[in-house]
């Protein structure tokens, strides 16, 4: 039990999963807001995003392996992941009221430069489908629902990103459960 | 080399599961909430257009064509491998050039879709996602495989 208390990973993975919700949507809106009609600004800030949607398993994994010098298991290496995505996806909601304290309102800023993805394409499906959206939107606002369904989903999904970055960094020992 | 999959292993399945079912949006269902709750879970992880996702009874899926073949071939590659351990000879170096692949075919997809060489479709979307969701998941295998026992 020793080497677990010495390296405690709840508070690590919950730090990294709120700096990288924090970072995420800083990207994202941030990219939107500087480049608003624009396709690769698009691009980049959904890519991006995306990326860091899914990099807390990740890194929350590796940071644990670096800390503790040890090889970790794969249940552990879920836990980590499932925390640290947990965390990142209630903190990545509550950034959006907070872009609302400033006046800008997330959903519409990105489906705005989606509209302007799908012109630019010129899909004539697409603009049917936009308007659906936008309407959507326009119509929906915050639901604990969604936060409830948006965190499980993030949860899971860095729970394998988890168990990925226990397969892929290794420490020099190798820690039993 | 461990001679049986840990229990990690199957909860890894039925994680995967859960996500390719949540992904699917429940649209072989009439339930209306379940479609905007699983649409919202997902709202922020893909574009959700309806043009490029799977339909059922006149519904969409939560996610496009692509995600879904990620999500499955999550499923498909955790419960695949539970099935053929005994056979799984992967080294890690292996899955992650695999990885690389497809990712590089999935860029390779957009790319030239966006670029006019070609037009993708729904089905090649979905199993250059396929593949590449199939990849990730031999990574987590060549651990459980080589972890000491």
């Amino acid at each position: 039990m020793e080497p677990r208390e010495a390296h405690p990973f709840f508070e690590t993975s919950a730090i990294i999963g709120a700096v990288m919700a924090l970072a995420a949507s800083f990207f994202l809106y941030g990219t939107l807001l500087l480049f608003p009609e624009s396709i690769g600004g698009l691009l980049l800030a959904c890519l991006g995003c995306c990326g860091l949607m899914l990099a807390p398993g990740l890194v929350a994994t590796r940071l644990q392996v670096k800390k503790s010098g040890y090889t970790i298991e794969l249940g552990r290496g879920a836990l980590i992941g499932f925390v640290t995505g947990l965390v990142f996806a209630v903190v990545f909601s509550f950034m959006d009221v907070i872009w609302a304290l400033f006046s800008i309102n997330a959903n519409e800023l990105l489906l705005g430069s989606l509209e302007y993805f799908v012109r630019e394409y010129g899909d004539p499906d697409a603009a049917s489908d936009m308007e659906d959206m936008m309407a959507e939107a326009g119509s929906g606002g915050f639901s604990i629902g969604g936060l409830i369904m948006s965190s499980i989903v993030i949860g899971l999904l860095n729970l394998i990103t988890g168990m990925i970055g226990t397969a892929v960094f290794k420490g020099e020992e190798t820690l039993e459960l | 080399m461990r001679s049986k999959p840990d229990s990690v292993f199957y909860m890894l399945a039925a994680v995967s599961g859960i996500i390719v079912l949540l992904a699917s949006g429940f649209v072989f269902v009439d339930a209306p909430l379940l479609h905007s709750l699983t649409r919202e879970a997902f709202r922020d992880l893909c574009h959700q257009f309806s043009f490029r996702s799977f339909s059922g009874d006149g519904s969409h899926m939560a996610v496009c064509a692509r995600c879904f073949g990620i999500y499955s071939g999550f499923f498909a590659s955790a419960a695949g491998g539970l099935l053929v351990w005994k056979r799984i000879t992967l080294t890690l170096r292996t899955s992650l050039l695999l990885t690389a692949l497809a990712v590089f075919i999935n860029i390779a997809d957009v790319g030239g879709n966006l670029l006019g060489f070609w037009t993708n479709t729904l089905g090649s979307r979905f199993f250059a996602g396929l593949f590449a969701g199939i990849s990730l998941i031999l990574i987590i295998f060549t651990a459980g495989k080589h972890h000491s026992n």
